[in-house]
């Protein structure tokens, strides 16, 4: 018989599926705000926060959203080359394939944009722009400063990312949006929320204030990190459920699992 | 799906360390409450020693050791005998005119005396040869008390020939003068005296006893040659009652 918790540890899978998307407090305000920059005049936006605060997600739930009304796309991963880059680049802009033995040249995709101009309004997310080096940035600099083609870079928080921003955008007309990580009502509203969305109502119920502080302690509110934490403390109940029941309280998950999960990631220490 | 042994003896080991800072606060906490316990103790001892000290009047640092020791436990074990006699006076009529004629004249004495129902020298009670009407009243009391009594006068005599405590000398000495019994009073007062020789108190029993006794003439010549050598006030009233026959 399969147990209880399977389904509940499979809610956690760490994955960007616009279908997984909770709707938090937090995450309504950073949508809400990046969608209102979008409409501003500006060249360039910056996204940035800590690794599992949302940035991904929020892109994709703003592509999803907005890709009847704009022209907005999504570029998930940085291309290994600035070639493959600039290839993806001229499909977006001319919508058509870059033919065999061609390479894009830079001048005249500039030039390209800047007849666009007052005709179309391109949007381009770009995730993971802390892979691009200088010299790139700097190409996606001079694109943005066509004002055809507008970016929505975002960034991992850490101390030499910011440099990069800086470098790069320091003179540049861009708005700059932070996500946080989640605060202790925002993670369990989220728990709870990714539960419920499977009616696993039990389960979520099971999941205590008193627990949701300690998760939050252990992750530091980040997403990415509760997600993996919930999904372990899960697998380790789905254990008990099948193995050993009488260790289990269906009523309530004891801490003891919660620890034992934290351990098992290397949150804590023995 | 994990191998949960190792993981379970891992939280195991975890929790230990968690509640580590827990165990050595319970620790730091018995080891202060201890020792705070072993001060305030030590403090107890020694006011009690002192408090022996202004009681009897005297530096006993010529034997302080057994001394303290020996008037600690002599006082415990009087204390009792103490409690319930002191039920006694408002019955035993003649106890009471005996304490009240007779050490009147030093209030510090009077204090300290205790209304004990002592034995004569046939061990007969004082106190059972009272009226009906006393007996019928506090005749299950007497009855205790001369028992406490007896086996308490008897305990610190017993003690007094092993430890030649001043103490129980002193104690026993300002009894027997309470009780009538001047003869013992005397011979308890000069034992007192023989330990101490400056002690006061144990010489104006000695010669309140003699007086007593009726051996005046002896104690004028004994008081006048203690006040030659000691300034003191209780002696000279005491000479002065003697001669006007007021004592």
């Amino acid at each position: 018989m399969k147990s209880r918790y399977s389904a509940a540890k499979n809610v956690f899978v760490d994955s960007i599926d616009i279908d997984d998307y909770i709707e938090l407090n937090s995450s309504v305000i950073a949508y809400q705000q990046l969608q209102h920059s979008m409409e501003k005049p500006l060249k360039m936006i910056l996204l940035f926060g800590r690794p599992g605060t949302g940035k991904s997600i929020l892109l994709n739930r703003i592509q999803e959203k907005l890709k009847h009304q704009k022209e907005i796309y999504y570029f998930d991963t940085p291309a290994p080359t600035e070639k493959e880059f600039f290839q993806k680049l001229f499909k977006v802009l001319t919508e058509k394939d870059l033919p065999k033995n061609t390479e894009v040249n830079f001048s005249a995709l500039i030039d390209f944009c800047k007849n666009l101009r007052g005709k179309r309004e391109i949007i381009i997310l770009l995730d993971e722009a802390q892979m691009y080096d200088a010299e790139m940035m700097e190409k996606i600099r001079l694109l943005s400063d066509t004002r055809a083609v507008k970016f929505v870079v975002s960034l991992h928080k850490t101390e030499d990312e910011d440099l990069i921003a800086k470098e790069h955008f320091k003179s540049r007309i861009w708005e700059v949006i932070e996500l946080k990580n989640a605060t202790n009502e925002d993670q369990t509203a989220y728990v709870h929320k990714k539960l419920l969305k499977k009616n696993l109502f039990e389960i979520a119920n099971s999941i205590k204030a008193r627990d949701m502080k300690l998760i939050h302690k252990l992750t530091h509110g980040n997403y990415r990190e509760c997600n993996k934490l919930m999904f372990t403390i899960f697998e380790i109940c789905e254990f008990y459920d099948e193995n050993e029941p009488s260790k289990i309280n269906y009523a309530h998950i004891p801490q003891k699992i919660i620890e034992m999960a934290a351990l098992k990631l290397g949150y804590i220490h023995v | 799906m994990y191998d949960m042994k190792p993981l379970e003896e891992e939280w195991l080991k975890y929790q230990t360390k968690k509640r580590k800072p827990w165990y050595l606060f319970f620790i730091f906490f018995i080891v202060i409450l201890l020792s705070i316990l072993f001060l305030v103790n030590k403090n107890d001892i020694k006011f009690n020693v002192f408090e022996n000290f202004f009681a009897t009047g005297n530096n006993v640092s010529n034997n302080p050791t057994p001394l303290s020791n020996k008037h600690n436990s002599s006082f415990r074990l009087l204390n009792s005998a103490l409690t319930r006699l002191e039920i006694l006076e408002p019955h035993t009529s003649d106890l009471l005119k005996f304490g009240k004629n007779s050490v009147s004249n030093n209030p510090t004495t009077t204090d300290m005396l205790v209304d004990i129902p002592i034995l004569d020298e046939n061990g007969e009670n004082i106190a059972s040869k009272d009226d009906n009407n006393v007996r019928s009243k506090g005749k299950v009391h007497l009855d205790i008390i001369e028992t406490t009594s007896i086996s308490a006068y008897k305990d610190v005599e017993k003690r007094f020939h092993q430890s030649h405590d001043i103490d129980d000398a002193l104690f026993l000495a300002k009894s027997y003068y309470k009780k009538g019994n001047y003869k013992k009073a005397e011979q308890w007062a000069f034992e007192t005296n023989q330990l101490d020789s400056t002690l006061e108190e144990s010489f104006l029993i000695f010669v309140k006893s003699k007086i007593k006794l009726g051996q005046k003439n002896e104690v004028i010549s004994i008081l006048n040659q203690y006040l030659k050598h000691n300034n003191s006030k209780d002696a000279r009233v005491l000479l002065e009652e003697i001669k006007n026959e007021k004592f």
